[in-house]
């Protein structure tokens, strides 16, 4: 099934939040091209550190993991002949995907009056730390200050210890936004193909990240202490992650119906002395045999061995094995498949200037010559 | 602030059968609470299996907090049992729902899109599991903590919330399509999947390189550091190392070891004391007004009332007291045109 299908998209998204919420749309079937610049490129084209020997290639696994599916255009956004290309883009597309820090687009003069000058039906989504609005609007983030500033934090942690973020390697709040903007942004298309015209979505990611605490604010606000409780969680008996005799961690939930089942099975045993004294699997195959929730706290390297025992659809793999970002969801009948790899910079320079924006070879190669736009030596198919 | 309601002329169901594990359901009211902030008529189906939603502390004023939030605008209907009449589902667009129930029941609404949440989707037929435990089997508690104690959730729903957004967005999506004459189709949604989606990296990483991450607690290259009234998060990127040693102003920072990002990954938990002395003596807010000075993406931990007070949150009117009990309650983060998506009441 391709929802999208005859939507065209410019993704001026970067790093996770931008890039994976245009990746999606493609997912749905949007042609979506990825607009960089000479002298700006997406971060996850090198993103562990600016150290020389890090600069393997423009392609690496991260930026080929939340690229994939689009095409790539290079085009010099802050040159006056570079910004009137794009606008002619705009003028023949449907959607713009931009996270960049907010005044980025206005000191541009991309800013959404001008953009819906160019085309009145755009739909415009600019996700941002904070919003558009409001006087820290301009606060420059990463997921883990999201989840503090958010309230996300106030409820991660041990309990009686520090509230905690999830950190460098999830980034929570980056990953999850994708979902959310690309769900609204495609509620904003159906909106426009019912003749309601374009829009400007405002989508703040620390709300985002505060509506995911959604019941925390309803009880804080009740006047209810709102702390960190570890593991535990209501409604469940029990709930907390447990070493077994193989120094692995058991996770666990045990309903308060099941509390008679586990005082049969523990004897004069704590939980924890009771799994401490046996292997995980052993452990696990009891627990699940009375009814009780038991599962391995996995690493990565874990989960990506129980690919098609655990999950199916989450990543996918290219043509040459490569895995990048699968799917959320997927469609029954029609599932959905990863188009083409990520591009290299300019990769489709050429062809989206020449379809999409109507212009000639001759004004391709004087905006090349000009360094206005990059055109690829290679293309990565 | 005047809202938007881009929804209004779709009719949502949300039902879920008998044997619905709670994480489950979790995700379908999610789903349906987007559904009803952008102006759906969303109608939750509620056996008495389900009754436990609303009981599930804490509570406020005899519900569930939970409840208040998840199902605030919709006509929730007690139901004999979950085996839906079709008189219920008669006109809807959108029907969220669990696998046993569709499988049951699909042919009662051919034409609605349907959007099915399972534990597991169809790569086992396993669903003893809970939220947390599929938390687990996704890596996603092995990243968060200290790695000398067990590890840890993060606060809330987050695996079930995340499956209800990508319920939702399958859903519009599915819905677009029957509007341009496409066939209905079901679109599926596995809570295992969307944690692995969401640990994309961590999962991936091991094929891509001999690197596999785990929880690193106090050695976490971006953690919470103690200040003066709280908590800030220590959060810095390559490009903001010289404004966070510049903010901090201590000498040990400026050793050329640490122009190196690998070097102070190496000796994040040294970093982190040094910087956390440093802003011992100041508040949150007086440390959040340096970050944004000098744009570094630290956060102060703040409290959901404390968010309450928030200037950006009042300004943007996030959070809002909603009458008859005075709830305090989120809307639906996203602006249209400067407007709020949410109920026209607001």
């Amino acid at each position: 099934m391709k929802p999208l299908a005859g939507c065209r998209v410019l993704d001026l998204g970067i790093i996770t939040a931008g890039a994976a919420t245009a990746a999606v749309l493609a997912d749905f079937g949007a042609e979506v091209i990825k607009v960089e610049s000479p002298s700006y490129r997406d971060p996850f084209r090198r993103w562990l550190s600016n150290r020389p020997d890090d600069a393997v290639e423009d392609l690496p696994p991260f930026f080929r993991a939340t690229n994939r599916g689009k095409a790539g255009l290079s085009v010099d956004l802050k040159h006056p002949r570079g910004r009137e290309v794009f606008l002619r883009l705009v003028a023949r597309s449907d959607i713009v995907v931009e996270n960049f820090r907010r005044g980025v687009l206005a000191k541009l003069q991309l800013d959404y009056a001008t953009l819906r000058a160019t085309n009145p039906n755009l739909i415009l989504a600019s996700i941002s730390s904070q919003g558009e609005s409001g006087p820290e609007a301009r606060y420059v983030s990463y997921g883990s200050t999201l989840e503090a500033v958010g309230g996300l934090a106030w409820t991660t942690g041990y309990a009686g210890g520090a509230p905690t973020v999830s950190g460098v390697d999830l980034n929570y709040p980056d990953q999850v936004v994708a979902l959310f903007a690309s769900a609204m942004i495609v509620t904003a298309w159906r909106a426009r193909q019912q003749g309601k015209g374009g829009a400007h979505l405002d989508l703040s990611q620390r709300e985002l990240t505060g509506y995911l605490s959604g019941e925390a604010f309803v009880a804080a606000g009740a006047g209810l202490d709102v702390r960190p409780s570890g593991n535990a969680q209501a409604p469940h008996f029990l709930q907390d992650c447990f070493r077994t005799a193989d120094g692995k961690w058991l996770a666990m939930t045990v309903e308060p119906a099941q509390r008679a089942t586990l005082a049969a099975l523990l004897g004069i045993d704590t939980i924890g002395e009771w799994v401490a004294l046996r292997p995980l699997e052993e452990a696990q195959r009891v627990l699940n045999a009375n009814g009780i929730a038991a599962a391995a706290a996995l690493n990565g390297r874990q989960v990506l061995e129980r690919e098609g025992q655990v999950w199916k659809d989450a990543l996918q793999r290219l043509p040459d094995g490569t895995l990048v970002k699968g799917f959320a969801m997927q469609f029954e009948r029609e599932p959905m498949t990863v188009a083409r790899d990520a591009p290299v910079v300019g990769a489709d320079t050429v062809e989206v200037l020449q379809r999409v924006a109507g212009l000639s070879t001759r004004e391709i190669d004087d905006l090349a010559a000009e360094g206005v736009i990059e055109i690829a030596a290679r293309k990565r198919c | 602030m005047k809202s938007v309601r881009p929804l209004q002329d779709v009719r949502v169901i949300e039902c879920a059968s008998d044997s619905c594990p709670l994480a489950v359901r979790l995700a379908l009211a999610f789903a349906g609470r987007i559904a009803t902030d952008l102006g759906a008529k969303v109608t939750a189906l509620r056996a008495p299996a389900h009754a436990d939603l609303d009981r599930i502390e804490p509570r406020v004023a005899e519900h569930s907090a939970l409840g208040l939030f998840l199902d605030a605008g919709k006509q929730c209907l007690q139901i004999a049992d979950s085996r839906v009449a079709s008189s219920h589902l008669d006109g809807a667009d959108v029907i969220f729902s669990d696998v046993p129930l569709y499988e049951a029941q699909v042919r009662m609404a051919p034409g609605a899109v349907w959007s099915v949440v399972s534990a597991f989707g169809k790569v086992t037929d396993h669903t003893l599991q809970s939220e947390f435990t599929l938390m687990a089997l996704c890596g996603l508690l092995d990243l968060v903590g200290d790695p000398l104690e067990a590890p840890l959730r993060l606060g809330g729903h987050q695996l079930a919330y995340a499956a209800g957004l990508a319920a939702y967005g399958g859903a519009i999506a599915a819905l677009c399509a029957r509007e341009v004459g496409q066939t209905p189709e079901a679109v599926r949604i596995s809570l295992a999947d969307v944690g692995v989606w969401l640990n994309w990296k961590s999962v991936a990483m091991p094929s891509w390189s001999d690197r596999c991450v785990s929880r690193q607690g106090s050695a976490a290259e971006w953690r919470t550091v103690r200040c003066a009234d709280g908590w800030i998060a220590l959060v810095c990127s390559e490009a903001d190392w010289p404004a966070l040693r510049e903010l901090v102003g201590d000498p040990r920072l400026s050793e050329p070891r640490f122009e190196d990002r690998a070097e102070r990954r190496k000796h994040a938990a040294y970093i982190a004391e040094i910087v956390q002395s440093a802003f011992g003596g100041y508040s949150r807010a007086q440390l959040r007004d340096a970050a944004l000075a000098r744009r570094l993406p630290l956060g102060a931990v703040w409290s959901p009332l404390e968010l309450e007070n928030d200037p950006q949150n009042r300004q943007r009117e996030f959070l809002q007291r909603v009458v008859p009990l005075n709830l305090l309650r989120p809307r639906l983060p996203v602006l249209w045109g400067g407007h709020a998506a949410g109920e026209a009441d607001r």
